[in-house]
């Protein structure tokens, strides 16, 4: 892999100098590989030379599973993809399904749709800074990053009876609407949350260490990250605009105001203050959205009980936590889908790891990692 | 050159690691926000997704909730044709809370509402037989328990 | 039993204090985990271990019964001998060095707070404390595993590179008080603590400290997000306790010689309660121990501070810190030192 070392105008010394790469086994139980992922490092003292990914732990063929099923009743599977962000999971499918019956999800439902994907956005966002600050070493930015989302959860749990894995939408609309007081619980938060987002910023964006550590780090520019396949915020940060919710808008992301926070550099920094911004934007999406909130009935009013779509096919994106989370649905014309294909954005982020790592010391492939944000039951599914 | 000094005297006096010790040190003084779980209990919305919950008093045997788990582990056992007839309350009623997800999708369909979700949350069990749960545990003490751990008014007071 | 007889003054005196001094640290350092958890915890707006006992007070004994009973697993791979001895390497050091640590004014001609007025204190202990490490290379080595060699490597050079600032900036205090001997720069910092005029000392001290008993955020040889545990990956048990206990002795003493080196040990600047209650020796031992206690936990909460707060450096980044930055200041602040002393003189 490396050239021998190799002094000016002289042989190669490859008898006295050659040296022997480490294998170092990164996981699949290691702290910072955030779940059973599983990279083979190959280490040039503490300089990392190659990479390889090795995935597949947590495999539970979902997608398959989901094949056996009813579509109603393969909803809440899709939860467990990407555990974090499940609420956007069960939007990706519920949104195929709805695409394929041609079923119009009424207003009200859209707008409460999008505040909670929001929520679930910020959520991920809040897990995912606390984790990545936890793999550099800053450990109170985890707690205070879990004790915020404590309080998301308690929304989720007092709307939607669950705090992880909710089962959030039914194909068509939403179930309940909002409890009493849940509509001031949730503006006290966000009027909070700003402030805390300061306070991560003041222990991290401009903490030297933390610069250090990040800036010029993994550095992916965006043409690579395109070829790549890169989405989401690891897009975003190498400068590229793509967002679903500008580019394709579903659910009504075309009447709300905000703005896609991009990097510029593409590096561990840009992915990092992408995503912080990000938990600003999803904040004023929420407000638009409550301030917005249309009357209307919840589900369509002609969709039968036993969902049954004609033969075809749909496929429908959302913009996931991670990036481009897609469903691809073939029906046949019975209650089972006869073929389902998740586009998994971890999955496919992964791929930019190895880019971003070669070169790097072993402490930059935990930077790395961080930044990727990928969950490993979307990885394996 | 005065970016230069001032980036010296910066790169020297740490302001952004100051404000940073500050802002920890704020928390260090406010109170703390660990629930102390085992003494006190938790405050749980009405919409909890708890342990299932079945009147077998006011079902009708109709199987719709079997039918709608999306992990097949309710199994209800209709009473015999002559008895269903004047008393259509199941013969027994098995949910496995082993595989049970959680999900809410069996209480959707319930015409009668018979099945739902309870707010007790514990359950662990020492062993799994006893997480299959029959006609005969699982409708009314729960709610007994429920009494007696206050949590009843909790639901009267998060009722929305 | 005759307290004066030579037996007794060279040898069981001294006996017996070992014996109290190493009781006596042992249970400080048992409650420095435990303050240092509570602590973490309250920066953290949480409570920290609390079920144990009144506020968590009998956890570290539950603790230490724990690592006592586990089972002590040796790897394969290991080289058994030197990963049985390896941990013992690493707590000799730490403990040896509180032999020269006076904690207060003595009480008597016998009776004084430190087992050896050594008149080469500051030297035995630069000398002693730069033992530990090889209790760390050596048990990363001898674990036959590739993260704990990881974690040794970074830690020789780690220590190897913060020992030379960090000896500068304690040179730099022995002339500003002209003495080794821990006593006499206790007693040259009377008026006023010696972090005042050597500030720049002071912080390449606290620094170079932190980075020498591998803590946050210089806790590279064990960052347990890339190393997973650093030498002590395969470590359990008692002989992981042991490098918990050295790791713990190690900050405790830090703390101990920065209140004597700068904070000014058991004196009260502008207060001399020494010859304020000089007839009642034992008061002033007291207040003294006091004084120093309540300087190293504030010194020892500083550190727990900053662990709170901040990432941790790159190895790279920290050698960078160490040579390229530390080691120009504290020489420049030693050729200052120097300079004024000299003007002085003249
Ligand atoms: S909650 Fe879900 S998994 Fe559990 S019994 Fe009901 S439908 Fe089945
Ligand atoms: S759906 Fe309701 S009424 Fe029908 S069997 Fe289930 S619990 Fe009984």
């Amino acid at each position: 892999m490396t050239e021998p070392l190799r002094v000016e105008g002289t042989a190669p010394l490859r008898k006295v100098l050659e040296t022997k790469n480490l294998e170092l086994n990164f996981g699949p139980q290691h702290p910072a590989t955030h779940g059973v992922y599983r990279a083979v490092l190959a280490l040039d003292g503490e300089r990392v030379v190659g990479i390889e990914s090795i995935i597949g732990y947590l495999h539970r063929g979902i997608e398959k599973w989901a094949e056996y099923r009813t579509y109603t009743k393969a909803t809440p599977v899709f939860d467990r993809l990407d555990y974090v962000g499940a609420i956007l999971n069960c939007h990706g499918y519920v949104g195929a399904v709805e695409k394929l019956m041609k079923v119009e999800v009424p207003k009200r439902a859209q707008y409460v749709r999008v505040i909670l994907d929001e929520l679930q956005r910020i959520a991920n966002h809040l897990l995912w800074l606390g984790t990545h600050a936890l793999d550099l070493g800053a450990m109170t930015v985890l707690f205070y990053a879990l004790r915020e989302r404590e309080v998301i959860m308690d929304l989720f749990e007092a709307m939607l009876g669950q705090r992880l894995l909710q089962n959030a939408y039914p194909i068509g609309g939403i179930r309940l609407d909002f409890p009493k007081g849940w509509d001031r619980a949730c503006r006290n938060f966000l009027a909070e949350f700003p402030n805390r987002i300061d306070e991560y910023e003041t222990l991290l964006s401009t903490n030297r260490i933390w610069v250090q550590r990040t800036r010029g780090v993994g550095i992916v520019s965006g043409e690579e990250a395109v070829a790549l396949g890169l989405s989401g915020p690891t897009l975003r940060g190498s400068g590229v605009c793509f967002d679903v919710r500008k580019a394709m808008p579903y659910s009504s992301y075309e009447e709300f105001d905000f703005e896609v926070p991009l990097g510029e550099r593409g590096d561990v920094y840009d992915r990092y203050i992408v995503r912080v911004r990000e938990m600003r934007q999803s904040i004023r999406i929420v407000q638009q959205a409550l301030d917005g909130l249309p009357e209307g009935p919840l589900m369509p009013e002609k969709l039968s009980k036993i969902i049954r779509p004609p033969a075809g096919e749909a496929y429908f994106c959302v913009e996931g936590t991670k990036g481009m989370l897609g469903f691809y649905v073939v029906s046949d014309g019975t209650d089972k889908p006869w073929r389902l294909h998740v586009r998994a954005p971890s999955f496919v982020n992964l791929q930019g790891l190895e880019r971003m790592c070669v070169g790097g010391l072993v402490a930059d492939v935990v930077a790395n990692i961080g930044s990727l944000d990928i969950v490993l039951g979307e990885v394996d599914r | 050159m005065p970016g230069a000094l001032n980036r010296l005297v910066r790169m020297m006096t740490f302001p952004e690691l100051a404000s940073g010790l500050a802002v920890t040190f704020k928390w260090f003084r406010k109170p703390k926000v660990t629930e102390f779980y085992p003494d006190a209990r938790p405050v749980l919305p009405y919409r909890t997704k708890g342990r299932l919950h079945v009147e077998i008093e006011t079902c009708i045997s109709c199987r719709m909730c079997e039918k709608a788990c999306p992990e097949d582990c309710i199994k209800v056992y209709p009473p015999p044709k002559e008895v269903f007839k004047t008393d259509k309350r199941p013969a027994q009623f098995y949910i496995s809370l082993e595989h049970c997800i959680h999900c809410g999708m069996c209480v959707d369909p319930c015409p009668t509402g018979s099945i739902h979700h309870s707010m007790e949350f514990e359950l662990a069990t020492y062993n799994k037989d006893e997480l299959l749960f029959n006609k005969e545990t699982l409708p009314y003490d729960l709610l007994i328990k429920h009494f007696r751990q206050g949590l009843l008014e909790n639901v009267e007071q998060k009722s929305p | 039993m005759n307290w004066n007889s030579p037996f007794m003054l060279t040898v069981g005196l001294p006996l017996l204090k070992i014996v109290i001094l190493l009781g006596v640290v042992a249970f400080c350092v048992a409650y420095t985990v435990w303050l240092e958890r509570r602590l973490l915890g309250f920066f953290q707006s949480r409570v920290g271990p609390n079920r144990v006992g009144p506020a968590g007070l009998i956890q570290p004994i539950a603790d230490g019964l724990k690592l006592i009973l586990k089972e002590d697993i040796i790897p394969t791979n290991a080289r058994p001998f030197l990963f049985r001895i390896a941990p013992i390497f690493a707590v000799v050091p730490a403990f040896a060095g509180f032999a020269i640590v006076a904690f207060a004014p003595p009480a008597g001609p016998r009776a004084s707070f430190l087992i050896s007025d050594a008149n080469i204190g500051i030297l035995y202990l630069l000398a002693i404390t730069s033992l530990g490490v090889f209790g760390i290379v050596l048990g990363g080595w001898a674990s036959g595993s590739k993260y704990p060699l990881f974690g040794s490597l970074r830690s020789a050079s780690q220590m190897l590179s913060y020992e030379v600032p960090l000896t500068f900036s304690v040179l730099s205090v022995i002339l500003m008080a002209g003495s080794f001997r821990l006593d006499d720069i206790i007693q040259a910092q009377g008026k006023l603590p010696f972090l005042v005029p050597l500030i720049l000392a002071f912080g390449v001290y606290v620094i170079s400290a932190v980075a020498e008993t591998n803590r946050a955020p210089f806790d590279l040889p064990e960052a347990e997000s890339e190393l997973v545990g650093g030498f002590h990956t395969e470590y359990s048990g008692m002989r992981f306790a042991f490098y918990f206990l050295a790791e713990y002795a190690n900050v405790v003493l830090v703390c101990c010689v920065a209140t004597s080196l700068f904070l000014g040990g058991y004196k009260i600047p502008f207060l001399p309660y020494e010859t304020l209650l000089a007839g009642n020796p034992w008061l002033v031992s007291l207040i003294g121990l006091a004084v120093f206690a309540v300087k190293a936990v504030a010194f020892l909460y500083f550190y727990i501070w900053i662990r709170a707060t901040f990432p941790r450096y790159r190895y790279d980044q920290l050698l960078k810190i160490g040579w390229k930055v530390l080691l120009p200041i504290s020489l420049l602040n030693l050729l200052l030192v120097a300079g004024i002393k000299l003007a002085m003189l003249r």
